[in-house]
């Protein structure tokens, strides 16, 4: 009897010792969507300097381009910089009214986070290399007001002379155009470095991928509901797809494209207009890569009707952040876009567009959770 | 109204006009064939594949073609193929495809013989 209490008591501290804390959270996601959830990953992806531009991944060259990214000696009225419209307080990013409240502009500011790992650059794609969209606020008549013939000037009066002729020789012996790319390749190296961190849901991606399932029901249980509309019935995860949580590529929203009376924001339409036209495009001579490995993407793009009024899908990662939403701004919160593709109206979008979006009548509850789940991909 | 775009889609076609080339004299070994290795295939990448044709009459296409399109979504690819012919291999090299989105692509390719156009399609799913 004596015996039998002591390997009781035995058996029980070893229980107490090694049986693992469970979480008060349960795993709600089938097989299939655990796997599913695995092209969400890894976070981040592997870094490799950008070929197109001789600066990326150069320290010297970072710290280069966050000092003239600070600066305010790239605008015309020597007060507004890059950070005027992405601030580092509000992720890189801001709404359409910038400076202040004095200027309001026809787009939505994207957030910098992550833009290294795009294909396409702004909301319409009118660039396909960060550092010919670098330039665009600069000699931007709205924004930066900046014309390129004056830049020479001001880079030869600061103290950026020094940096500058060091990555990139003698300024007066570029021209303006040679110049303003130099300069948007510095800015692009700094940008590059914007990265957001592991959030909560790849920390549960990962366990789930080591089947460490004491740490993936750590996950709150929202989330996880929400996740499964993400990548269930929601059909979010068609565009809003892979690490990034984008595919990188255009579609219909159903947000209109009228801006004001009498005017209309083509998107991706005028975008590619505007890319075949750029001489700043990665199959121009300013791409330091000689092999011009990315240029097949400007060569080949297909320019369609259904191009009209639709924009660039931004990625999801670090979105409960950077509101508002959409390309105009239109939505204030997460839960207004939720609810815009829960009660869409597809008599809103292309009659030769694709179809995809169809209205999923949420609950207020999968809302709730819809929107868990994106504030998961947060920092 | 829909579908008639649709249809239209499916029968809107890229083409490269193969001049100067010829099909070199070979007996047929296999019926005409998309050839590609979905493994290969990474979503939102650029990928090629091979089409090989194989006539009785050994006469070369007018033109070939190809595209792909997403059926359950009534949306093609957003970038123009490239398709040329391989002297060596006597097969078409077909590039510049992309699938930006994850699920079912119907691929066509199309031969154009005078009036006559055969059609063939290949369904891959890209996860």
């Amino acid at each position: 009897m004596r015996l039998l209490r002591l390997l009781l008591c035995g058996l029980l501290a070893e229980l107490l010792l090694v049986t693992p804390v469970l979480a008060d959270n349960t795993l709600l996601l089938t097989q299939s969507q655990l796997s599913q959830l695995q092209a969400h990953g890894p976070w981040p992806p592997v870094i490799k300097p950008d070929p197109s531009n001789r600066l990326s991944g150069n320290a010297e060259a970072i710290e280069f381009g966050r000092r003239l990214f600070f600066s305010t000696r790239l605008s015309g009225d020597n007060a507004t910089s890059c950070v005027s419209c992405h601030a580092p307080e509000d992720a890189f990013a801001s709404g359409r009214v910038i400076k202040n409240g004095l200027l309001e502009l026809d787009r939505n500011t994207l957030s910098l986070f992550n833009v290294r790992f795009n294909r396409w650059f702004g909301w319409d794609g009118s660039n396909d290399n960060l550092w010919a969209q670098s330039m665009r606020p600069i000699v931007s008549t709205q924004e930066m007001k900046l014309p390129k013939q004056a830049l020479r000037k001001v880079i030869r009066e600061s103290t950026f002379l020094r940096s500058y002729q060091h990555f990139f020789g003698e300024i007066s012996a570029h021209d303006d155009d040679l110049v303003l790319v130099n300069i948007a390749k510095a800015l692009a190296a700094y940008q590059e470095t914007l990265i957001t961190k592991k959030t909560s849901f790849d920390k549960f991606r990962e366990a789930v991928a080591n089947k460490n399932w004491t740490n993936a029901t750590q996950y709150p249980e929202s989330a996880q509901r929400g996740l499964s509309i993400f990548l269930g019935k929601g059909n979010c995860s068609l565009c809003h797809s892979g690490p990034l949580f984008s595919n990188g590529e255009f579609h219909d929203a159903g947000v209109p494209y009228f801006i004001r009376p009498g005017v209309v924001d083509k998107g991706r339409h005028q975008g590619i207009i505007d890319l075949k036209k750029s001489p700043f495009t990665l199959a121009s001579d300013y791409n330091d890569d000689l092999k011009k490995k990315g240029a097949w993407a400007v060569k080949k793009v297909a320019r369609q009707h259904s191009n009209f009024g639709i924009f660039r899908v931004p990625g999801l990662r670090n979105v409960a952040n950077t509101a508002p939403y959409m390309h105009d701004g239109s939505l204030e919160t997460l839960e207004d876009v939720v609810n815009h593709y829960s009660d869409i109206n597809i008599e809103r979008l292309h009659a030769d567009g694709e179809a995809i979006l169809k209205p999923l009548n949420l609950s207020s509850q999968e809302v709730a959770d819809l929107v868990s789940f994106l504030q998961s991909l947060s920092e | 109204m829909k579908l008639s775009v649709y249809l239209t889609g499916v029968f809107f076609m890229i083409y490269v006009a193969a001049e100067g080339l010829s099909f070199v004299d070979k007996p047929c070994e296999k019926p005409a064939a998309i050839e590609l290795n979905v493994e290969t295939i990474q979503l939102g990448e650029p990928f090629s594949f091979t089409f090989s044709l194989c006539d009785e009459k050994n006469s070369m296409p007018d033109r070939v073609t190809a595209n792909a399109i997403m059926p359950a979504h009534q949306h093609g690819m957003n970038y123009t193929p490239t398709v040329t012919f391989d002297e060596d291999s006597n097969r078409y090299d077909i590039s510049d495809f992309v699938f930006h989105m994850p699920g079912e692509w119907e691929i066509t390719v199309s031969t154009y013989q005078n009036d006559e156009v055969t059609h063939y399609t290949k369904t891959v799913v890209i996860n």
